[in-house]
């Protein structure tokens, strides 16, 4: 899947999750506590969903999740369709 | 740098520091109250620890980031035999982390329940009910408990009430050790008859940490579901004149055996979460965890 179709995708669930927040400028979403873990459970299912993968709970890390950078390269690794 | 460790004593203090600053309740507790509350937890011995003493995470799992205390997972862990076969049982309490690491909770998670055969937590909170059930599988076995209010009998009573001391007073087996390994940490037992039937009832006698007038009888297993069902209203009468006045009587739905005949009753809702491995058929009670031996 492509970079462009992977962060279309990833958009719509992050707008879902919280829509106040400028997704592109933030990088440290939950390090500085803007997502919360509830919202981690909303984004692992809806990411696990729409990429057909299925997260582990190991890489659920904050290095994988505090950017959509991160989180592209994470689904990218996973092989997210 | 992030580590998931079992729990020691060297760690009771950061322990303590991290519950305090994730449950606003504790906060308002001494240090010397809130160990004290805890210690059932963080140092339960069954009688059968022998086969438990290998259990990785015995007391509790902390989550490190480096030197520093910024979670604690707290685990009982016991043996329930099903079916004949022995089954390690992980109960889940007190669970918490500090809001930047709770990212953490779902690898600490992972590397628990791989530890056991059978899963529960009794009291999740909403967070905690969504990561474990949507990500980890587990079900909701229960989720209705009834509260029963003490009435007074209008009638002479039929069925009879024995309170237990000791646990060679029980003459079941099964029904003897669950009391001996409980009895330390407050749980009490009562057989109650009616026409030469028995059954027996274990309840935790909960006392409110604001108000001490606000008592609770928990009920943690019943043996005799029917018998218990058809009775209640005298034994939740017995238990009150027994051990003083309470308030509610808290039955979970599971322990009841048809319709519930009752004349003072609310409903509320009890989250009773379980993953248990293929086939094993756990019957829901709530022994060997947080509800049979902390006043939560």
């Amino acid at each position: 899947m492509k970079g462009g179709a992977i962060m279309e995708k990833l958009a719509g669930i992050l707008k879902e999750i919280k829509s106040d927040v400028d997704y592109g400028k933030e990088s440290r979403l939950f390090t500085d506590g803007i997502l919360t873990s509830l919202d981690m459970v909303r984004l692992v299912l809806g990411i696990n969903e729409l990429f057909g993968i299925e997260i582990d709970p190991d890489d659920i890390i904050t290095e994988n999740f505090d950017s959509v950078p991160a989180m592209m390269k994470l689904i990218e690794r996973y092989g997210g369709k | 740098m992030i580590s998931i460790v079992p729990y020691s004593g060297e760690y009771k203090v950061g322990v303590l520091a991290v519950l305090k600053r994730n449950f606003p309740w504790m906060a308002r507790y001494s240090d010397e109250w809130l160990s004290r509350w805890l210690s059932p937890l963080i140092e339960y011995h069954w009688a059968d620890d022998p086969d438990i003493s290998d259990v990785p995470f015995k007391y509790g799992a902390i989550v490190l980031d480096g030197d520093n205390v910024v979670g604690f997972f707290g685990t009982i862990y016991s043996y329930r035999l099903i079916g004949g076969k022995k089954y390690l049982c992980l109960n889940f309490s007190t669970w918490c982390a500090d809001a930047e690491y709770r990212i953490h909770t779902f690898s600490a998670l992972k590397k628990l329940c791989a530890t056991a055969d059978i899963l529960t937590d009794f009291t999740p909170n909403e967070p905690s009910r969504e990561i474990i059930t949507k990500m980890f599988g587990f079900k909701y076995a229960e989720t209705k408990c009834f509260n029963l209010c003490p009435v007074p009998l209008l009638h002479s009573a039929k069925a009879s009430v024995r309170f237990i001391n000791d646990p060679s007073e029980l003459k079941d087996p099964e029904q003897s050790a669950i009391f001996a390994e409980h009895q330390k940490y407050g749980l009490k037992c009562a057989e109650f008859e009616r026409d030469g039937e028995k059954g027996c009832i274990f309840y935790y006698f909960h006392t409110s940490r604001k108000l001490k007038l606000y008592r609770i009888v928990r009920t943690v297993k019943i043996y005799n579901r029917k018998l218990f069902t058809e009775n209640l209203r005298e034994i939740a009468r017995k238990i009150q004149k027994h051990e003083g006045f309470f308030i509610h009587f808290c039955v979970d739905s599971c322990f009841i055996d048809g319709k519930l005949s009752y004349p003072l009753y609310f409903v509320r809702k009890a989250y009773r979460c379980v993953r248990t491995k293929e086939n094993i058929n756990f019957q829901l009670d709530f022994l060997y965890s947080e509800l049979s031996m902390l006043d939560i």
